[in-house]
């Protein structure tokens, strides 16, 4: 029974991981950058709602502010710090160094400025509906088709729109992509914010399930999202979205049934035990890829 | 081959190479349309490092590009693409994860859609081998197919001037052929303005008009490619390292 239980708990799971992870997949398959400081930014977007809650702006404003304010600070982490390191030679692990530093500014700074404390973060949840031995509140079944909303929307610009096909040539080939006329350096702008306001959507969807909110959700969500993006292949939205399902289902599982101790523990078995069975999903990405587009 | 075409491509006195270290040396290359002017040299002459300086990839130490007339040494590659320079490098040449399709849809970036539409439709109508590949992958196309592709893709944007990095690199003998043969004269017949550089030289030298010869980053050789058979001994151009005098005869046998 609760096992059953255990795997509605798993899709919304799922759903705020896919969220998280789409928007790191595209930002690492299309940048280089393994951006670490991507769950400080998750966290600065639940605190902009957070924020825009405690000054009672309406619903639809405290909602925006999660997506708005990730994306705009990813862009400028993007275009000023990022490309500084960049132009300077940085290479892959020399980049994840300066995003792990942003990423403990972020959040110590976060924790500063908020007192250390940990909040409630009230948002209503609407009615429970129950289907069989599933039960969801409204606000979690419009997280999950948020998470489809964003996944289908990304598949649309990916596969049908000249800018989408355009970023998915850049992800593989940047230099060639140049040689065709697309201008990489403006397109990577749009990289930036989308990534960025896909941080701020998983951020502020995790504060909305878990209902308290603090200085680290971000960057304690962010080994799952990582796990899934780098388990679905980093780059591909696809990939992202299956491992995030198996990702969400396998720890609410375990949570279930030995603890929620262990749901993270098992997150990472998995990853370990994919990684080991397929190397190629990590190291085929960052050895084929030396030039960080930024 | 009339001398008095001018040039739609025009490389003057360049020098680049990597960090500050200039790997060519005050190399000139002018590319005339209806023309294969071809680069050859040994390993390590600098003849890729032209190429990219040509096309923005590396930045010009000394010298000029120009493009129909207009100077286009300090635009960026994506510029260089947009105002009608082709390019299709030797290796990474097309996109892998897309298709044949979005592959050629990309190398129309520049252009509006619908345009794009009717060039890729031309262009299937000239390759149909291309055609029938349309929904696969490039990855999965076999060496002859992808340098097709890249060289296709590279043709959407109806470039002013084209350049082949060794196109027939890694293709067996016959494909080789057949993208010389047929490919390039073909382009080259077509009025195209087309800059080759080959290890392939007898066969480079059937469809090439104008031929230089690069040898450690520096002019070895410039003139016709039948002056070029003509010299006595081809193979003291290339390997007359040191010894000016060869090249000398090598330039006066040409003339």
């Amino acid at each position: 029974m609760l096992i059953l239980q255990a795997l509605g708990f798993g899709v919304v799971s799922a759903a705020l991981i896919a969220i998280g992870a789409m928007g790191f997949t595209l930002q690492f398959g299309l940048t280089n950058v393994l951006n670490i400081s991507y769950g400080g930014v998750m966290t600065v977007g639940a605190f902009a709602a957070f924020g825009a809650g405690e000054l009672h702006l309406p619903m639809a404003l405290e909602v925006a502010a999660a997506p708005l304010a990730a994306a705009l600070l990813t862009w400028l982490l993007g275009r000023t710090l990022f490309a500084f390191y960049a132009r300077r030679g940085a290479g892959v692990f020399e980049m994840v160094m300066v995003t792990l530093a942003v990423s403990l500014i972020l959040q110590y700074g976060i924790d500063a400025a908020s007192g250390e404390q940990i909040y409630r973060f009230s948002f209503p949840q609407g009615a429970s509906l129950h289907a069989g031995v599933f039960t969801f509140t409204v606000t979690q079944l419009v997280l999950v088709a948020l998470a489809l909303a964003v996944f289908g929307g990304l598949e649309f610009l990916l596969r049908r729109t000249r800018l989408g096909k355009a970023l998915r040539a850049m992800a593989v080939e940047p230099r060639l992509a140049r040689t065709c006329g697309i201008p990489t350096g403006k397109i990577v702008n749009v990289v930036w914010l989308l990534s960025g306001a896909l941080a701020g959507l998983a951020g502020l969807g995790y504060v909305i399930n878990s209902l308290t909110i603090d200085a680290s959700v971000g960057t304690g969500f962010l080994p799952l999202v990582l796990a899934a993006a780098i388990l679905g292949r980093a780059g591909s939205t696809r990939g992202a979205v299956l491992a995030a399902l198996l990702l969400g289902l396998v720890t609410e599982e375990v949570a279930a049934a030995g603890g929620a101790e262990y749901s993270t523990v098992a997150g990472f078995g998995i990853l370990a035990i994919v990684l080991l069975t397929r190397p190629a999903a990590l190291a085929g990405q960052a050895t084929a890829k030396a030039e960080i587009t930024v | 081959m009339s001398q008095a075409t001018t040039p739609l491509l025009t490389g003057r006195d360049i020098t680049a190479g990597y960090a500050a270290v200039p790997v060519v040396r005050g190399v000139s290359v002018d590319v005339v349309p209806g023309e294969v002017t071809l680069v050859i040299g040994p390993n390590g002459a600098g003849k890729s490092t032209l190429i990219k300086a040509l096309n923005g990839e590396l930045r010009l130490m000394a010298g000029s590009v120009h493009l129909a007339g207009e100077d286009i040494s300090r635009l960026s590659e994506d510029l260089r693409a947009a105002r009608g320079l082709g390019y299709v490098p030797q290796s990474r040449d097309v996109f892998p994860t897309l298709t044949v399709t979005e592959n050629l849809e990309m190398g129309g970036y520049r252009l509006p859609p619908a345009e794009t539409a009717a060039r890729i439709a031309e262009i299937f109508a000239r390759f149909p081998q291309l055609a029938a590949l349309r929904r696969r992958t490039a990855a999965t196309l076999s060496g002859g197919e992808r340098k097709l592709l890249a060289i296709a893709r590279a043709l959407v944007a109806r470039p002013t001037a084209l350049m082949l990095d060794e196109p027939t690199a890694n293709l067996a003998p016959a494909v080789a052929r057949q993208v010389l043969t047929e490919i390039v004269a073909g382009l080259a017949g077509a009025g195209g303005a087309i800059l080759l550089i080959e290890q392939r030289i007898q066969l480079a030298l059937d469809v090439a008009s104008r031929v230089h010869v690069l040898v450690d980053g520096t002019p070895r050789f410039t003139g016709t490619a039948a002056g070029f058979r003509a010299l006595p001994d081809m193979g003291a151009v290339f390997f007359a390292r040191g010894r000016p005098e060869l090249a000398r005869e090598a330039q006066e046998g040409a003339t």
